[in-house]
């Protein structure tokens, strides 16, 4: 678990390093519980992401691939706000956000073009 | 009801901007006056009292939220234990009371309730039809939906 | 026992639950037969899975940048998620997807064949089942027949 914490952290910072994390606070005595299950939940976020890739390579049904993309991106956004939470940082949260819009708005697309399918081929 | 609660945000934000101060508890200070505000106008108005409409509207947030639960605890029983379970039917349901506003708000929160979900609304917004997970008795699954949809039409829509 | 340890254990426990049910949708969009029931699971467990991970941020950090940000994930997927489950399945069954052999009866497709002029078919089991288990109170011959659209 050490070394998936190093490796974690080292992708997560990048460049800016602790720039934007506000550490003010002393750290409770509970703080590495919470930092397990943030691991943990890391984890089961990203084989959550294999399941749903499972889905879209085998579903029988264009519907299928569709909300299996949809469900990838909520599986992102969750994963990306278990990293606020890990690093303390107000700025990726805004990367929540916008992975969540952008999810919507393509499920929204995909959906006219599903719909529009039948029609197009009959024509 | 809905425009009430919204004008009460409003009035909070306003306050935090004009006193430059959006610690918690100036923030809750300024939903406090907002609330008084729109209570002491709402005592010109006919009808049910603010403070009788956020309490209304906090209890069947309440409910949701309990039912939300609910809907998660049941996906997740019939994903974990091995077989499977439902019996699923589409359904049909009269909205023809609603306008399109209440329709929507009605629409979300059937998707998000126990086993059910919003398949298609007819052009003429009279029927919703509905994808029912667990309806091996359509009456009974029908009475559940017609029970969301009386505690909207009392609690939310007044 | 500060108040910073108070909001730890509020995230541990948020933090549980989010894990959990974001975990669950994703076995439930594998397990489930089709793709109805799989919209069932990615649209209630994505939802409440979002919510309990934001409500952990909201207490672990607790600015006020962070539970504005949060708030806003939280409605954001509230508004989402039931809108985009509600589009796919009307697409799916605009585009004819053929449901689970285990469904009981489809009354949208009935209406459909009534709009059409057709004779209803696409629903065995229903014949099967008998007239009492037949959809009641749906449009009869008094009420106007629903308009069915043909596209999303």
């Amino acid at each position: 678990m050490n070394g998936l914490r190093s490796m974690i952290l080292s992708l997560a910072e990048g460049p800016a390093g602790h720039e934007f994390v506000a550490a003010s606070h002393a750290p409770s005595p509970l703080q590495p519980v919470l930092f397990f299950v943030l691991e943990l939940g890391a984890v089961l976020a990203i084989a959550g992401m294999m399941l749903c890739l499972y889905r879209m390579v085998s579903g029988p049904h264009l519907a299928d691939r569709v909300l299996s993309g949809d469900t990838l991106a909520f599986q992102v956004v969750g994963l990306v706000i278990l990293l606020t939470v890990r690093l303390e940082s107000t700025v990726y949260l805004d990367a929540a956000l916008v992975v969540a819009i952008i999810g919507f708005a393509s499920t929204l697309a995909f959906a006219q073009y599903i719909g529009n399918l039948k029609r197009r081929t009959e024509s | 009801m809905i425009w009430a609660f919204l004008l009460n945000l409003f009035l909070t934000v306003v306050y935090v901007m004009l006193t430059a101060n959006s610690s918690t508890p100036n923030v809750i200070v300024g939903f406090a006056i907002g609330f008084f505000v729109i209570s002491v106008y709402g005592l010109t108005q006919e009808g049910p009292t603010y403070p009788g409409k956020v309490w209304r509207l906090m209890r069947f947030g309440a409910y949701f939220l309990r039912i939300l639960v609910q809907a998660n605890l049941k996906i997740a029983w019939e994903c974990i234990t091995p077989g499977l379970t439902q019996t699923p039917r589409i359904l049909r349901h009269d909205v023809s009371d609603l306008n399109d506003t209440q329709l929507t708000i009605l629409a979300n929160s059937i998707t998000l309730t126990p086993g059910t979900l919003v398949v298609d609304v007819s052009d003429d917004h009279r029927w919703l039809y509905i994808h029912c997970m667990y309806a091996q008795d359509r009456s009974s699954a029908i009475a559940e939906l017609r029970d969301l949809h009386n505690r909207l039409t009392q609690e939310v829509f007044t | 026992m500060t108040w910073q340890t108070i909001g730890d254990a509020l995230s541990i426990i948020c933090a549980l639950a989010g894990i959990f049910f974001m975990f669950v949708g994703a076995i439930g969009v594998v397990r489930l037969p089709d793709a109805y029931n799989r919209l069932h699971a990615t649209s209630k467990c994505s939802t409440l899975g979002i919510m309990g991970l934001a409500l952990a941020a909201v207490f672990h950090v607790g600015t006020l940048a962070v539970t504005t940000k949060a708030l806003m994930t939280i409605v954001f997927a509230f508004v989402a998620a039931p809108v985009g489950s509600h589009m796919l399945a009307k697409a799916a069954h605009i585009d004819g997807m053929k449901p689970w052999d285990r469904q009981m009866s489809d009354e949208l497709q009935q209406d459909k064949d009534r709009q059409a002029g057709k004779s209803p078919g696409n629903a065995p089991r229903e014949m099967r089942l008998g007239p009492q288990n037949r959809a009641s109170g749906g449009p009869s011959g008094a009420d106007p027949t629903p308009r069915m659209s043909t596209a999303v």
